[in-house]
């Protein structure tokens, strides 16, 4: 048996939980992010009326990322019983999966079926060959632009960022806002925000054989033009504190040229009646790239996952079925603008007649990468947030900061082997 | 006349503090009662009074005001509880050795000093065993341990102070050590009590990270999770959690302003000797 | 008879108190004892005892280091800085003739606020283009440029140590008012009429009647200040460039973010033990 330190209490003491465990009635639990949409009930009511004698009981969660992160790891981590299924962060299916949390999921469906979740997300729930986690909703950066002052000057949105340098600049000091507003502050939004820098110049975190590569040229390079955007003041020094809430109230109020943010963003932008002076005076594009190469955003999104130590795997599948099938995710695209996971809701008529802008959407989800998909994630990610903010707040140089970061990302990786 | 003139400054300087404690107080109302546009313009004062925020919090799909209950039925437990565990302890000290007491003291007072981020897997773990998850005694109970030894401290330092001929003047006045303790060192050391009771149920009130894991159920939540339930993942709805904050804080602070009148004087009348 | 005299009833006074804290408290912290003796990661098959590894490494790893000075030097600021405001205030409500009570529900204000939200309030205090204290600095003619105070090392915590003090000097302030309202009036009185002055009064009388009030208030803050935790979580997350991580938030993120069990225990336990080693010094002296 293997010893697990958790499990030694658990054992011990966990008499009441096993004598009051249900057989008979079939209730299974999902815990997921508040839902703002308000569809959940609508959707699960009618789950519980194609499936007579199974109720879902929804345990409702702060949507924060991290505060999330941390009750599931405790919960987990003591093989709790009450919850069967998580919806969990792009994130976290390695992670889980490796620390055996997680039922693998490939029966689930077939090949085809898969076919149609988008490539990133898909490929975010995968760990080791085998599926973790079906995709729910996505998420993917993009670049928001001010059209009105754009086209006042006779510019096009920037594709690269050289352009979007020179574009922010000149523009922050003619029109007296920011430039360009993203999100700088040492969390894990800074690594997206990197990471999709480092795509576009060709770089990755690891190279094919599994190496870190922020020692390469590419990382270098990634993170200079990073660096170049304070250095020429295309971005206040500010950014180094925002997170995506910050950037958005500069742009929306009208007090920043452009922005990178997840589309959440762009629903707020265009209401006027929630306080936005920029509506209808905004565009939406793909991040910009190194010259001549394609642009790839950084994808979120939550994922339906079932737990290892549920009572009842049947019923919980059922449940993830359901909740990702197109019907469902057309629900919510219709009534609350959630993000689809999959290709064939963004084609559909009717989605795009109530959401014109997931077309333009489309396009970046379909090119937009998970982060590394591995176990030691917020690991990695914790150190590259403290690597980058070191070279971006000034205190060391790149190259010294960069190098300071691929011996602690290889300590890191030498621990998976 | 000096005296008078002494007063009048203090007030003066008692209103200017006052005032500077309030600042953020008053940014956040200021806030809440603003549309969501005039907070991201960054003005200081609304345009006119919007209570959408307000109505938000208290009618909105969570239930804020069964949190709201909860966190009173919890944190008004819990110090009532710590308190009289409290008394009864740093009683008994008082009448140990200088020696013992200190040594019980130190061990009370590691008790304090554990991180809480270490505290609440097994905590979690421990009740769970014990069926008291998404229970009010599932937080009572840890809210009364961690918060025992800033009572027992505060009262043992106040009850030191009182004279040992009271409790030899009551035990001829046949009161036992309940009567001893209800009647004679709580009286006198009503500052001290009362102090500790506010202290402790604001710091229950307050708690986030075992109210979140151990009570789940929206039914058993408390207001600090009820709060963070409404930022978004990453939209922050200011204008809702500052109307949220408020809605939390005035009624605790209505609460002290009435009690601290009535459970002082209430207990300072009941004292043997005045 | 007198009750006290009987040694069974002191510890049949002294029982709940201690089962209370036994269970809640002890139990936790031999728990993550026995953790931190283990290499228990999560991909860690099994967990084995190593012994003090964990502890060994601790020395080695500049990350805690680095994190354990800044936790130092945090308590030093803050807890001096809210003493001395705190003290201010207790005084100030005891002097006092009229509306006492106000003032003592407006001084608790900031205490009573959820941390997570007075911290997130301050955060939207110090940003730099929407923030009220930019605004305020311009207006008053200090600053030209938007200043940006979280993102600089020593502006950042300089932020998170006005909104700490902030926050607790209000505690401060209602313990020492606490022990201030227990000085006998007689004594005042009495000394009025040996003829002291205010200020031999209050350093005659007040100050050595006050002292283990004062040290109880010192003690507990030592001891809160030195877990810090929720209020930088919220305003910097340990930046700018790690320069505001703390040694509380450093455990939490190999706890929760490396899920490296045992070497996170060893960093709470060090901790707790750093703690300790503070307050034990000053524990001492408060009983005393």
């Amino acid at each position: 048996m293997r010893r697990n330190p958790l499990l030694l209490p658990a054992c011990c003491l966990a008499l009441s939980v096993l004598s009051c465990a249900p057989s008979a009635s079939r209730t299974v639990t999902l815990a997921a992010g508040k839902d703002p949409t308000g569809q959940h009930q609508a959707l699960l009511a009618e789950f519980e009326r194609q499936n007579p004698g199974i109720k879902v009981r929804v345990l409702e969660m702060p949507e924060s990322s991290s505060a999330q992160h941390d009750l599931y790891v405790t919960y987990l981590a003591g093989r709790d019983r009450s919850i069967d299924v998580y919806s969990i962060d792009i994130i976290w299916p390695a992670e889980f999966a490796s620390a055996g949390w997680l039922m693998p999921l490939e029966s689930l469906f077939t090949a085809g079926e898969l076919e149609d979740f988008l490539p990133g997300p898909l490929a975010g729930c995968r760990y080791r060959d085998s599926l973790y986690a079906v995709p729910w909703f996505t998420d993917a950066g993009l670049l928001y632009y001010r059209s009105d002052i754009l086209s006042r000057h006779g510019l096009k949105p920037p594709v690269t960022w050289g352009d979007l340098i020179n574009q922010a600049t000149a523009l922050s000091r003619s029109e007296g806002l920011a430039g360009y507003v993203w999100q700088g502050q040492q969390y894990e939004g800074l690594v997206c925000n990197f990471l999709e820098v480092l795509w576009s110049c060709g770089g990755r975190v690891f190279d094919p054989a599994g190496r870190p590569a922020m020692d390469g040229p590419q990382a270098r390079q990634a993170a200079e033009i990073m660096l170049e955007m304070l250095r020429t003041s295309a971005s206040p020094k500010g950014v180094l504190t925002y997170k995506e809430e910050e950037a958005r109230q500069l742009f929306t109020s009208g007090g920043a040229v452009f922005m990178r943010n997840w589309p959440y963003a762009w629903t707020i932008s265009q209401d006027s009646g929630q306080g936005s002076a920029v509506a209808g005076r905004t565009g939406l594009a793909p991040l910009p790239s190194l010259n001549g190469r394609s642009s790839s955003a950084c994808l979120g999104g939550w994922n339906l996952a079932i737990s290892r130590y549920t009572r009842h795997p049947e019923s919980a599948a059922k449940l993830v079925r359901f909740l990702t099938s197109v019907r469902s995710q057309k629900h919510f695209a219709l009534h609350g603008g959630r993000l689809p996971a999959r290709a064939s809701v963004y084609a559909d008529a009717e989605v795009l007649a109530a959401n014109p802008h997931f077309a333009q959407l489309y396009l970046a989800f379909a090119s937009a990468r998970p982060r590394p998909v591995r176990p030691d994630y917020p690991a990695l990610s914790d150190e590259i947030q403290l690597g980058l903010h070191r070279a971006l707040a000034g205190n060391v140089t790149v190259r010294q900061a960069l190098l300071d970061l691929q011996g602690r990302l290889e300590r890191i990786a030498g621990m998976d082997r | 006349m000096i005296r008078r003139k002494g007063r009048s400054l203090a007030g003066a300087a008692a209103g200017a503090v006052g005032i500077a404690l309030l600042a953020p107080f008053i940014i956040q109302l200021s806030a809440a009662l603003m549309t969501s546009g005039e907070i991201a313009a960054g003005r200081l004062v609304p345009s006119a009074l919007h209570f959408g925020n307000f109505r938000t919090v208290l009618s909105g799909q969570h239930a804020f005001p069964r949190y709201l209950a909860n966190s009173l039925l919890i944190a008004g437990t819990s110090s009532l509880i710590a308190v009289l565990l409290g008394s009864a302890a740093a009683f008994a000290l008082t009448r140990l050795g200088r020696r013992a007491a200190l040594a019980v003291l130190l061990v009370v007072l590691t008790a304090a000093m554990v991180p809480q981020i270490a505290a609440v897997s097994p905590l979690f773990l421990l009740l769970r065993s014990a069926g008291l998850l998404n229970t009010y005694a599932g937080l009572v109970i840890p809210y009364v341990g961690l918060n025992l030894p800033l009572a027992i401290w505060i009262l043992y330092g106040f009850f030191r102070q009182l004279p040992p001929e009271l409790e030899e003047a009551a035990a001829i006045d046949g009161a036992g050590f309940a009567g001893t303790i209800r009647h004679v060192y709580m009286p006198l050391a009503a500052p001290g009590v009362f102090t500790t009771a506010i202290l402790v149920f604001i710091f229950c009130w307050n708690e986030f990270l075992l109210a979140l894991t151990i009570n789940t159920a929206d039914a058993m939540r408390t207001v600090t999770v009820g709060i963070a339930m409404f930022p978004g993942q990453y939209e922050m709805p200011w204008g809702v959690i500052f109307a949220a904050s408020v809605v939390v804080t005035l009624p605790l602070v209505a609460l002290v302003l009435v009690l601290q009148r009535r459970i002082v004087s209430g207990l300072t009348a009941g004292a043997v000797k005045e | 008879m007198v009750v006290g005299r009987k040694p069974y009833v002191h510890g049949l006074l002294l029982a709940p108190a201690l089962m209370a804290i036994g269970v809640v408290v002890f139990f936790p912290l031999l728990y993550s004892l026995y953790v931190s003796l283990t290499d228990f990661t999560l991909r860690n098959a099994g967990a084995n005892l190593v012994g003090l590894r964990n502890y060994h490494a601790l020395f080695t790893d500049l990350r805690f280091v680095a994190s354990t000075v800044r936790t130092i030097a945090f308590v030093a600021c803050s807890v001096t800085a809210e003493m001395l405001i705190g003290f201010g205030l207790a005084l100030l409500m005891h002097q006092l003739a009229r509306g006492r009570g106000l003032f003592r529900a407006v001084v608790l204000v900031p205490w009573a606020i959820p941390t997570v939200v007075s911290g997130l309030t301050w955060r939207w205090m110090f940003n730099d283009r929407l923030g009220a204290v930019n605004a305020a600095l311009k207006a008053a003619g200090l600053i030209h440029q938007p200043l940006a105070w979280l993102a600089g090392s020593a502006t950042a915590w300089a932020a998170i140590i006005v909104a700490e003090v902030w926050k607790t000097a209000p505690f401060v302030a209602l313990i020492i008012l606490a022990g201030l309202q227990m000085v006998p009036s007689e004594l005042y009185e009495a000394a009025t009429i040996d003829g002291a002055g205010r200020w031999r009064r209050f350093r005659h009388v007040t100050l050595p009647l006050l002292w283990p009030t004062l040290l109880l208030a010192l003690l507990f803050r030592t001891i809160d200040a030195l877990r810090v935790f929720d209020l930088i979580a919220v305003m910097t997350g340990g930046g700018p460039a790690g320069g505001t991580e703390v040694l509380s938030l450093y455990a939490h993120k190999v706890l929760f973010a490396h899920l490296d069990f045992g070497y996170g225990s060893a960093l709470t336990f060090a901790l707790f033990l750093l703690v300790m080693g503070c307050s034990v010094a000053y524990a001492r002296r408060a009983v005393r």
